[in-house]
């Protein structure tokens, strides 16, 4: 090997990464979609088992909003790394010499880009049937933004933990459902705040303070987990 | 004790039952594991004896 | 002093050194919570509040300060195994979360048992610290459900690692969260105050006796994680051998 090593550039390595995982997904459009429409029919149940009283769905449509995000996040996550492992380009991108924290970041950017942002898009529906105003919809969108991007993050490093494992799917939740309680509930009772016309600014400052931690963290975290689960 | 007692002894009790469940566990699984190793144990040493015996 | 420290992280020594430890732990950690109860259940006065249901504490306390600081101790021993590959810290981990899981479990109990003639009801959703509690259950539960999933040790050890460590990062977030969202519901339900010595001598008792307790369990526990890990060593089957009896 008489080249000198060429150390390869950040950006290179994931953008391609990125892009081809946003290609795989429009090629197979029902892992996006599916989470959706769980997303829509858990928020179809509430009403369908509570009955239809406008002003008891207005006080608890923030909390099962929140609830229906954060369950259909969950179910989406499975499809983090499951197909790069089953075909084996996993291994090759942690053999490679990219940074893998970085790739893993691109990765959870994108399986955001398909679960977390179209869910956001979808949401306002939900809040306008269940009776709030526009104001509330700003603040739910506000809330969904880095909560959603909060659990992507830390589902990524679940994700990393059980890929390969069998029947994984509930082992992921139980790991990831109690790490997620924080952004649960600041972003419903934010929303609840919201709603009462009360001050929600410290709300949306923890959301945000918790989206950059685990934006900082999470990366490096997910990186060990996929390492340790591919030995 | 007066009007508590039934709470205070139920707690109490529960704390101690808590406490012996996770020590009989504890044990439990400590002799399930030397009999788990000294079947194994066995099984590689009658391997060995038969594969003796073939031998000679 | 090194030495010491260095032979007890040796695997067969750390073995043969432990039943000592669980013993001497075991027995005194016995007599410190039979003292500390009868002198709690007895001999301490009632409290001006809270008359004799205040005695709960006795049982109470303990098990909920055990249940954080099982929680410190996988932490801190999953990630000094992650970092200088220690195979007995990783033991340590995977041998403090059933009893962590078990004391978390008894602090809840008893705490519903103490919140029935305090706050009228079993279960107080406004509570943070039942919340904190009851969070820390499923932080157990999901570090041991990891721990089972895996079948190749190593691997589970290692991931169960990151998991626990990525778990002690958000407790301090979580129990601040359930404050914030208790400040916004309604205030604290139990008024704490100073105690009087003859109250907090027991309860101090207890706390140690308990502690000691779980240390003799967790010292048997690590054993018994040393053994399944060494189980293909030359030591440990000269070890069963000798138990169990040769075949």
């Amino acid at each position: 090997m008489s080249t000198p090593l060429q150390f390869p550039r950040i950006g290179s390595g994931v953008f391609q990464l990125m892009r081809r995982d946003l290609l795989l997904a429009i090629k197979r459009p029902g892992d996006v979609i599916n989470p959706l429409f769980f997303f829509a029919m858990i928020a179809a149940l509430f009403p369908l088992a509570l009955g239809p009283d406008i002003r008891q769905l207005a006080a608890i449509g923030p909390g099962i909003t929140w609830v229906a995000a954060l369950l259909s996040m969950l179910l989406a996550l499975n499809s983090l790394f499951l197909n790069d492992f089953e075909d084996g380009s996993l291994e090759q991108l942690i053999l490679s010499p990219q940074p893998l924290p970085v790739m893993a970041l691109g990765k959870t950017v994108v399986h955001w880009l398909l679960t977390g942002l179209p869910l956001i898009l979808v949401s306002p529906l939900v809040v306008w049937s269940y009776g709030l105003d526009d104001a509330v919809v700003t603040v739910m969108l506000g809330t969904l933004l880095p909560g959603t991007l909060s659990l992507s993050l830390l589902g990524s490093i679940g994700a990393a933990l059980t890929v390969g494992l069998q029947k994984s799917s509930a082992l992921l939740s139980l790991l990831v459902l109690p790490l997620a309680m924080p952004v649960l509930i600041f972003g419903a009772r934010t929303v609840s705040l919201a709603v009462a016309g009360d001050d929600i600014s410290a709300g949306l400052y923890f959301l945000w303070g918790y989206c950059m931690l685990a934006l900082t963290l999470a990366p490096f975290a997910t990186a060990a987990a996929l390492r340790i689960s591919n030995e | 004790m007066g009007e508590y007692g039934g709470y205070i002894w139920s707690s109490v009790s529960i704390a101690f039952a808590v406490v012996l469940i996770a020590a009989v566990q504890s044990v439990l699984r400590h002799r399930a594991m030397m009999a788990d190793i000294g079947r194994r144990l066995s099984a590689l040493q009658q391997e060995n004896d038969s594969t003796k015996e073939r031998e000679s | 002093m090194w030495k010491f420290f260095h032979k007890l992280a040796s695997p067969p020594h750390f073995y043969r050194l432990a039943p000592r430890f669980v013993l001497g732990f075991g027995v005194v950690g016995c007599v410190l919570i039979g003292w500390g109860t009868y002198a709690g259940l007895f001999l301490a006065p009632p409290d001006y509040q809270q008359k004799d249901a205040f005695r709960i504490i006795y049982v109470h306390v303990p098990a909920a300060y055990l249940s954080m600081m099982a929680y410190s101790i996988m932490a801190i021993s999953a990630g000094i195994g992650l970092i200088w590959r220690m195979k007995l810290a990783h033991s340590v981990a995977a041998a403090a979360a059933p009893l962590g899981a078990w004391f978390t479990f008894s602090a809840l109990v008893t705490g519903a048992i103490w919140g029935r003639p305090m706050w009228g009801t079993w279960w107080e959703w406004g509570d943070p610290r039942v919340m904190s509690e009851l969070l820390m259950l499923f932080l157990y539960i999901g570090y041991i459900a990891l721990r089972v999933a895996i079948d190749e040790i190593g691997k589970a050890d290692k991931a169960s690692a990151v998991l626990a460590l990525v778990g002690a990062v958000n407790i301090p977030i979580i129990h601040y969260s359930v404050e914030w969202w208790t400040s916004v519901h309604q205030g604290q339900t139990v008024v704490g105050g100073k105690m009087a010595p003859e109250m907090l001598q027991p309860l101090l008792l207890n706390i140690l006796g308990f502690t000691l307790l779980f240390g003799a369990m967790l010292l048997y526990r690590v054993r018994t994680e040393v053994l399944h890990r060494e189980r293909r060593s030359r030591w440990v089957k000269a070890e069963v051998l000798q138990t169990v009896g040769a075949p």
